[in-house]
């Protein structure tokens, strides 16, 4: 609901790339960008599928099964949307054209985009392929105000992909990715800040970082439904409702108050792999192998970000999408993809599972550390020359023969995808 | 020998629940047409199937063999210290003294024994316990009575795992010991059951293991059990590689499937054989039959899969392949020798005879009679002992006044053998001096005598006098209770049933006959039905057990078939498909055969232009749907018959296979007509909610007016009564209060009982297919003169105008035009109802009539009435019965609207929901009073107010309480009706008592602590005014006073409770938390969502101390408008109460010029107009023309409207109609009679969308003129598709009567039940602000 709602208000607001107002608005303090690629792996699609264009288009997983990951605009009308089941996006518009992904036409396309951003200021910030945050008050002297970097990156990315992108300008992270969502697509809103409040209060409470379905519900009941109202509300209000945390937390996002700098570097708390089944699982072998390939790829990425981490998590999605995790803190950090692997098993057995249907599992290492920093005891009876050695040497085999080239012998018969489907870090 | 004479000794039909994939009579039509002479039903864990399965050998002309498949474990399956259900208590002790060493040392361990480390997070445990399996065949005179005991004995101790992880997977795992087998036989005869072990037995996975030794040890236990004569080796080969040998893992878990794949191999087979010989054993060959054909098979991958509620996966199937159907003669003499081949024998050929010419010699032993074996068709009733037992405690029992006649003492007391014809006698005829002919004219006297000789006779020669004994001793108990019994049924047409109180209805008073309730001519028990308190019907129950004792008594079993519903959500299920889309297809469709699945898909416009339908056009659901209708008809659940007692002598167990229903019930495996056919007597007693809603009622009015209002005793000739009637407000009236009844009663306008006997009759298929209704309603009022078909008839025909109405006057009709007997005539009214006995009837009707002198004129026109109304119609008698309760329902609530009302609520016995009740209510001028913590109980309760409301309503903003506009409609302005607690969303059971029992509280936290309910409840309770009296809120006064508290500010308070109670229990860790939430997020996004910590309370609270009573005037958040106020009374709730949801759309409703129910009646005929409202009901009734017609009732708050739907609008409307919840109608006024109008709809519109454009274009220009033109162009937008492009997709069925029915006539209609408003229904929501 609240998605839709930003986007009805789009629609009327209409602050798109228009340059009218451009000269009444001050834009100078609003440098932070959101820029949000529209549609992003449906676009890709199209440049390769130039004869689907104003077409319903979905990218999505194959057959009956998995979600959707990306539609057009034309398929978004008939009520698609991400993260949507297939099946579902399906019905709603049999006709659409159903394209499987192809990761690295997206990874390579974001990476040349991730290259114009950099070329603007070095304060970039990426949330995954399609989106990033820009601190762009640098740049003001060399390129001009946040608007006229924005069109430029807008034409930039235009003209170089073939595809377009949407931005948001304010001088908070939160303002400025609420701005770009509502001026999708391939339009731009610079949100200064004396502007912050009559933009944000009309706004439903989901538009809200933090809030989801249960917190809004929650909030309908006290009569809250617009980010005004909450705004309105004293803070110990909020708290009682919802927590101390929390309430404080939307009370200062309510007047646009979002501290959180553009981080470059942001370092990572933590890294993780999942993987969708292509269809419901209850075969613990089959789990287990997946976790097994998951850890592989968790303790290489560990390994080659020169990270360690001390927290093993378990993610179990099944299939009616209620999901759970566990997780386990180690005595020692690792990056090694046999200790990770072995802890989420443990995880997983734990569960008790006898004929539960998994849709997706996950690994995730939290609490990382640079590998360098944390100091590793040696252990009684261990041989130090140990797995983490055999997986470094893998590395330096995949570095050398392309990733695949050693791998435990369980997941050889795997016929897998080398694509890092539904990763994130 | 010849090729042909193979006999199938192990077959699973569909009453292998979730097994096989036939019904037993496509299994015998088989074997019949491979010219098999005997063939077996062997399903797994019952005998579900069977009687059926016997009926159809006969009618095959097939000896049928009786067996069932079993599960054996060491131990008795869970609950084993139960005292087993079924069986006799003198079976009992013989624990742990028989097992033998190869009972411990089973083959096959299985998961399920040892204790689980931990109940598993999600999705339960393995529901298919992987046990070893055991056929066991009956044989002999005692071998059914084996075969029923030892079915029993499986089952018994069962229900304490009863209702598994809550979904419907059965009952836990049946399972036999040997110790149970041995009880069995020692307690019929030795020889009664024949034991077959095959591949899936524990001796045939041994062999699979390669352990001959083990096998021979587990063996040894088989023979001491049963016998050496009595244990065969079952061979069963389905040409399965013999691969997996190693997948058996080194636990003996067999790796599922592909070790059971291996098991059907002809190596396997070959080894067994060789294991036979040497031991010195008979074997036999089988096929282990799972389906008929090769091309089922799929079918049965599904039911695996659904059994074991897993994904479709080759690691769950145990078919290797599609060799398991039932083969002919000659290909199992193919398999026998391809297995011979394998073995080292010298002589194949004569191996192969050896193992063929053995199983034909144990079928020829083990073939039954079902005559003398079953014992079918023959009547068993309770000994005339246990009776006189009872009769005596009924008459030292208080309330003997319905028993009058019960004196044994007086009456010949019955010895052994008696017939009890002379008791049955001495009471009918003490009662008839006594009670009966006393209140009769003299004249009586005679005819009623000869009435009770000819019935008893005919009862004499039947041997039924045991019967009615027996029903008179049961409704004499059920009265003792204090519960409301009524008999309905036939039965009323008996003046026996009257006189032994079994029946309230005088079949002489109203003309009544006895040979359509019981006939020389019929051998069949009669049925009587009996109508108790719902509320109290499963209290009848165990008094009837306790009385007759478990050995004599069970309840009757209904076997659920696969509809299209449930068959979409198991295939759906085990195809993965995400849940919501598996819900999404299934409430799309009607509840109509799963087999016209794809067949609807095409002929209903909502489903046709739906993505569904176009998906399915695509050909892209194919696989899918071909799943669906395979599972067509398929049992897939055993449950309690809501209704059918079997009542029997000491025999009982031996005749019938008994297990625990789910409420932990004695239950047959039989259902209704099985039942029948086994001659077993059944008794209906069903529980009826307009019973329980009457008895609350006259509790209501004696708690609050002190009146005793004795139901049964009013007279039938009450004018207020018939006032409401006529009036058509007969909401919640028994009977009469379904729009078309209504429309009805405001034609026919009934005047006495006996009218509103007709006016029952008259609904129902049978006058409306033939058009009975309007030549009735013409004569009625005196438009035209009743026609007759003879004047020979017109006595038969007078009461109801020379239309035929009754069953009764089908049987004199017939009996005047022919001269038969009445009897007689009952048997060709039967015959009637189907094509084949028709002709029959007719060849012989001509002539019979001819000889009576009627011209064939006379005759053909007789005979197309007679035909026209097949078996429907109404058996007067049973009208009349019915009648009553519709009759009593009308009084109350022309008497005491808001006591019959609460009752109505309370028990919901009617087809609408409950808003509409209540909407009834309000038009009544009835005060409804909200949900209050103090006041509200477990039930609606009455309330007396004054008549006027205080403080005065225009204070408040709002209209005064009306009394009703329509004359002979009660006023129930002084008084209210409290809502109960019970409706409260999630609230269980317990926490209703608690709070009742607590009342009164002083403060929410008062509340908090003593009625300790849950945190989600209590919300709730706030959220629909709950405390509202505590606090003084309620009224949506537009100031606020200062200090004010809101529901909101209570809300609040809970949250801080909550904490508080958290936090004392972290301090204290004995107290248990009360939070009834997951902690799981459901859709993984949600995860940052981080309130599920609990936080440390801002200000320490200590108990006795109201937390946050400070801070509740400074949270600053406003109180819930009048629309949330609707909003949270419907989702907590699901009613509104303080405004009816239409009221957001007044406005609007008022520009477009829609018209309100109340006014319908002052509209003009032929007008084209526009209602509006909230939908009550939707039905598809079986019309004249076979095509669908769509009834809709919207309730607009003045009262019902009904609008009809023809198919030809149906087009672009049915998917609103059956989609949305409020809606726009357009359609055209019909005036129909004094107070009938009908609406033939024209369109409809989802009133939350029109109600969009219309404030979005408001918005825009701030025009009432251009909101009004938006509308009007939504409105005009959508075409009618034209006639020819409908007529393509057109099904009929036709019925022997020559009637034409649309196949999707008289199903549930598609989408969500209307009782309760859906869960997301105010996402176009008015009212809030935005």
């Amino acid at each position: 609901m609240s998605r839709s709602q930003i986007r009805r208000t789009s629609a009327t607001g209409g602050a798109t790339g228009g340059a009218t107002d451009a000269a009444e608005i001050d834009d100078s303090r609003a440098t932070i960008l959101h820029v949000d690629m529209d549609a992003f792996f449906a676009s890709v699609e199209l440049l390769h599928r130039p004869d689907l264009r104003g077409k319903p288009v979905i990218v999505g997983g194959a057959g009956t099964r998995g979600v959707v990951l990306s539609a057009t605009y034309e398929a978004r009308r008939f009520g698609v949307h991400s993260a949507m089941p297939i099946g579902r996006a399906r019905r709603l518009c049999p006709q659409a054209e159903v394209i499987t992904p192809t990761f690295a036409r997206y990874a390579t396309i974001s990476t040349a985009v991730m290259e114009i951003f950099g070329s603007v200021t070095p304060y970039v910030e990426p949330l995954s392929l399609d989106e990033a945050f820009l601190d762009v008050s640098g740049a003001v002297r060399r390129l001009g105000s946040p608007r006229v970097i924005g069109q430029l990156i807008r034409h930039r990315v235009q003209s170089e992909h073939g595809i377009t992108c949407s931005v948001g300008a304010a001088s908070t992270k939160f303002v400025a990715k609420l701005a770009s969502t509502q001026a999708k697509p391939d339009g731009m809103l610079v949100i200064p800040p004396d502007r912050v409040v009559s933009f944000l209060h009309p706004l439903p409470v989901g538009a809200l970082w933090g809030v989801g379905e249960r917190t809004e519900e929650r909030l309908r009941r006290l009569g809250l439904t617009t980010v005004g109202e909450i705004a309105h509300t004293p803070e110990s209000t909020l708290q009682r409702a919802l927590g101390h945390a929390l309430g404080s937390h939307l009370s200062a996002l309510a007047w646009g108050r979002d501290a959180r700098p553009v981080d470059p570097h942001a370092p990572d708390r933590s890294l993780g792999a999942e993987e969708t089944f292509d269809r419901d699982v209850d075969d613990p072998t089959v789990v287990r192998r997946e976790l097994l390939r998951l850890a592989e790829r968790v303790g290489s990425r560990l390994r080659a970000h020169g990270h360690v981490g001390r927290t093993v998590a378990l993610k179990v999605r099944f299939a009616d999408f209620t999901t759970i995790t566990r997780s386990r803190t180690l005595p020692e950090p690792t990056d090694v993809a046999r200790e990770i692997y072995a802890t989420a098993t443990d995880l997983y057995d734990a569960l008790g599972l006898q004929r539960a249907r998994i849709r997706l599992v996950g690994i995730r290492v939290e609490g990382l550390l640079a590998s360098d920093d944390a100091h590793r005891q040696l252990q009684l009876g261990v041989p130090e020359v140990g797995w983490r050695e055999v997986e470094q040497a893998m590395d330096k085999a995949a570095a050398r023969f392309g990733s695949g080239a050693v791998t435990p012998a369980r997941l050889l018969d795997q016929n897998r995808r080398s694509e890092d489907r539904g990763e994130e870090t | 020998m010849t090729d042909d004479s193979f006999v199938h000794l192990h077959v699973a039909s569909g009453y292998s629940m979730r097994y096989g994939a036939n019904s037993p009579r496509a299994l015998v039509d088989r074997a019949a047409h491979w010219g098999q002479a005997m063939v077996a039903l062997t399903d797994r864990d019952g005998l579900y199937g069977a009687v059926k399965f016997a009926l159809a050998a006969r009618e095959a002309g097939i000896r049928p063999i009786f067996g069932v498949d079993l599960a054996r474990t060491a131990q008795p399956t869970a609950g084993s210290t139960a005292q087993p259900v079924g069986i006799r208590r003198s079976a009992a002790g013989r624990t742990g003294t028989g097992l033998t060493l190869a009972d411990r040392t089973r083959a096959t361990p299985t998961r399920a024994s040892p204790a689980r480390a931990r109940t598993p997070a999600r999705g339960g445990v393995t529901v298919d316990p992987h046990h070893p399996r055991v056929v066991l065949l009956a044989r002999g005179a005692h071998g059914w009575a084996a075969l029923c005991h030892v079915v029993s004995a499986a089952h018994a101790g069962l229900q304490q795992t009863g209702q598994q992880s809550g979904r419907q997977v059965g009952r836990g795992t049946p399972s036999i010991t040997l110790d149970q087998i041995a009880e069995v036989i020692e307690s019929t005869a030795s020889g009664s059951l024949v034991a077959l072990l095959g591949p899936d037995s524990d001796v045939g996975r041994a062999l699979a293991r390669r352990r001959p030794d083990l096998a021979a040890h587990i063996l040894t236990a088989y023979l001491e059990t049963l016998g050496r004569d009595n244990v065969y080796l079952e061979i069963v080969s389905h040409r399965a590689r013999d691969a997996a040998l190693a997948a058996s893992d080194v636990d003996g878990n067999p790796a599922r499937g592909s070790a059971l794949s291996s098991a059907f191999s002809s190596a396997l087979a070959a080894r067994m054989l060789t294991f036979a010989r040497d031991q010195r054993l008979p074997a036999v060959l089988t096929n282990a039959v799972r389906y008929v054909e090769p091309s089922d098979a799929p079918v049965v991958d599904v039911l695996d899969a659904v059994r074991r509620l897993v994904p479709l996966d080759p690691r769950h199937l145990d078919r290797p392949n599609a060799e398991g159907y039932l083969k002919s003669g000659p290909a199992m003499r193919q398999v026998a020798r391809e297995i011979v081949a394998l073995t080292d024998s010298s002589h194949p050929d004569r191996l192969v005879d050896r193992l063929l010419g053995m199983t034909s010699d144990l079928a020829g032993s083990v073939a039954l009679d079902p005559i003398k074996d079953l014992g079918i068709g023959s009547v068993h009733v309770p000994e005339l002992d246990v009776l006189r037992e009872t009769l005596t405690t009924t008459r030292n029992g208080t309330t003997t006044n319905l028993n009058p006649a019960a004196a044994p003492a007086t009456a010949a007391a019955p010895g052994t053998g008696d017939t009890g014809d002379g008791w049955l006698r001495g009471r009918c005829e003490r009662a008839l001096r006594t009670t009966y002919l006393p209140t009769r004219p003299k004249g009586d006297d005679r005819t009623a005598r000869e009435r009770l000789d000819q019935e008893l006779s005919i009862i004499s020669t039947l041997g039924f006098a045991g019967y009615f004994l027996t029903v008179a001793d049961v409704v004499a108990l059920i009265r003792e209770m204090g519960v409301r019994v009524a008999a309905r049924g036939s039965g009323a047409g008996s003046l026996v049933n009257y006189l032994l109180g079994i029946s309230g209805v005088d079949p002489l008073e109203h003309g009544l006959v006895m040979e359509r309730f019981l006939s020389p001519l019929r051998r069949a028990l009669p049925d009587i039905d009996l109508d108790v308190e719902s509320a109290r019907r499963l209290e009848v129950y165990t008094a009837v057990f306790e009385r007759f004792g478990d050995q004599r008594v069970t309840c009757v079993s209904m076997m659920d078939t696969y509809r299209v519903r449930h068959a979409i959500r198991d295939v759906g299920g085990a195809l993965g498909m995400p849940k919501t889309e598996i819900d999404h297809f299934a409430k799309a469709f009607p509840h109509i055969r799963a087999r016209d699945a794809r067949n609807a898909l095409v002929e209903l416009p909502e489903l046709r232009d739906s993505g569904l339908g176009r998906l399915a056009a695509q050909g892209r659901l194919d696989n899918f749907f071909s799943l669906v209708e395979a599972l067509d008809g398929l049992p897939r659940h055993v449950a309690m018959h809501p209704c059918g007692l079997v009542l029997s002598d000491l025999t009982l167990l031996d005749r019938t296979p008994v297990e625990a229903s789910a409420a932990g019930y004695p239950m047959s495996q039989f259902d209704k007509d099985d039942v029948e056919e086994m001659g077993l007597l059944k008794l209906d007693v069903l529980g009826i909610r307009m019973q329980s809603a009457m008895a609350h009622a006259v509790e209501e009015i004696a708690r609050v007016d002190e009146v005793d209002v004795v139901v049964d005793d009013i007279a039938l000739d009450d004018e207020p009564t018939f006032d409401l009637i006529r009036s058509t407000h007969t909401l919640g009236c028994f009977q009469i209060e379904s729009p078309g009844q209504r429309e009805l009663l405001g034609k026919f306008g009934p005047e006495t009982f006996h009218d509103l006997i007709i006016d029952i009759s008259l609904f129902r298929p049978g006058p409306v297919k033939s058009d009975m209704i309007t030549p009735f309603l013409r004569s009625r009022q005196g438009w035209a003169a009743p026609a007759y078909l003879h004047e020979n008839l017109r006595p038969v025909l007078a009461e109801t105008y020379g239309v035929v109405v009754f069953h009764e006057q089908v049987l004199r009709m017939v009996a005047v035009m022919t001269g038969c007997s009445l009897a007689e005539a009952d048997e060709v009214r039967r015959n009637l109802g189907s094509l084949d006995t028709q002709n029959e009837v007719r060849t012989w009707f001509y002539p019979a009539a001819r000889d009576q002198g009627y011209d064939l004129d006379t005759i053909e026109e007789v005979w197309d009435v007679l035909r026209a109304f097949a078996s429907f119609g109404f058996c007067k008698a049973h009208a009349a019965a019915f009648a009553l309760p519709t009759y009593q329902s009308a009084w109350l609530k022309a008497h005491h609207p808001a006591a019959f009302l609460a009752g109505v609520l309370t028990h919901d016995p009617g087809m609408y929901p409950k808003r509409l009740i209540l909407d009834d209510a309000r038009n009544l001028g009835i005060a409804i009073l909200g949900l209050d913590v103090n006041t509200s109980g477990a039930t609606y309760r009455v309330e007396r107010v004054s008549p006027y409301d205080e403080p005065p309503p225009e204070i408040l903003g709002t209209p005064p309480r009306q009394s009703p506009p329509t004359p002979g409609v009660p006023d129930g302005r002084a008084y209210g009706i409290r809502l109960s607690l019970a409706d409260v969303l999630g609230i269980s059971e317990r926490e209703v008592g608690r709070i009742v029992t607590g009342q009164p509280y002083a403060s929410l936290t008062d509340f908090w602590s003593r009625a300790t309910a849950s945190r989600p409840v209590v919300e709730r309770l706030v959220l629909a005014g709950g405390f509202d009296s505590i606090y003084g809120l309620g009224f949506s006064v537009g100031v606020r006073r200062r200090g004010q508290v809101t529901r909101r500010d209570l809300l609040l308070q809970v949250a801080d409770l909550d904490r508080d109670s958290r936090a004392s229990a972290r301090a204290t860790p004995t107290r248990s938390t009360r939070s009834t939430r997951s902690t799981r997020s459901t859709d993984g996004t949600d995860g940052t969502d981080g309130t599920e910590t609990p936080q440390e309370p801002d200000v320490q609270l200590s108990l006795g101390f109201d937390p946050g009573a400070d801070s509740l005037t400074t949270s600053g958040l406003a109180e819930m408008s009048a629309a949330d106020r609707v909003r949270a009374e419907l989702e907590v709730l699901g009613l509104d109460v303080s405004n009816h949801v239409l009221d957001f759309y007044d406005s609007m409703l008022h520009s477009l010029g829609v018209v309100r129910s109340r006014d319908l009646l002052r509209t003009r005929s032929n007008a084209e107009i526009l209602i509006a409202g909230v939908k009550v009901a939707t039905q598809t009734p079986p019309v004249r023309s076979g095509r669908r017609v769509i009834f809709l009732t919207l309730d607009d708050s003045t009262g019902p409207v009904d609008a009809t739907f023809f198919s030809d609008v149906q087009g672009p409307y049915a998917a609103t109609v059956f989609g949305s919840w409020t809606m726009l109608v357009r359609g055209v006024l019909r005036r129909t009679g004094p107070r009938g109008v009908s609406l033939r709809a024209t369109g409809a519109w989802d009133l939350g969308t029109v109600h969009k454009v219309w404030r979005e274009a408001l918005t825009g220009s701030s025009s009432a003129g251009r909101a009004l033109e938006a509308v009007r162009t939504l409105i005009a937008s959508t075409d009618i598709p034209t006639e020819t492009e409908q007529a393509q997709h057109h099904r009929v069925l036709v019925h022997p009567s020559g009637y034409r029915q649309s196949p999707y006539a008289d199903v549930g209609t598609p989408g969500e039940d209307v009782k309760r408003p859906p869960s997301k229904l105010w996402h176009a929501s008015p009212g809030s602000s935005g």
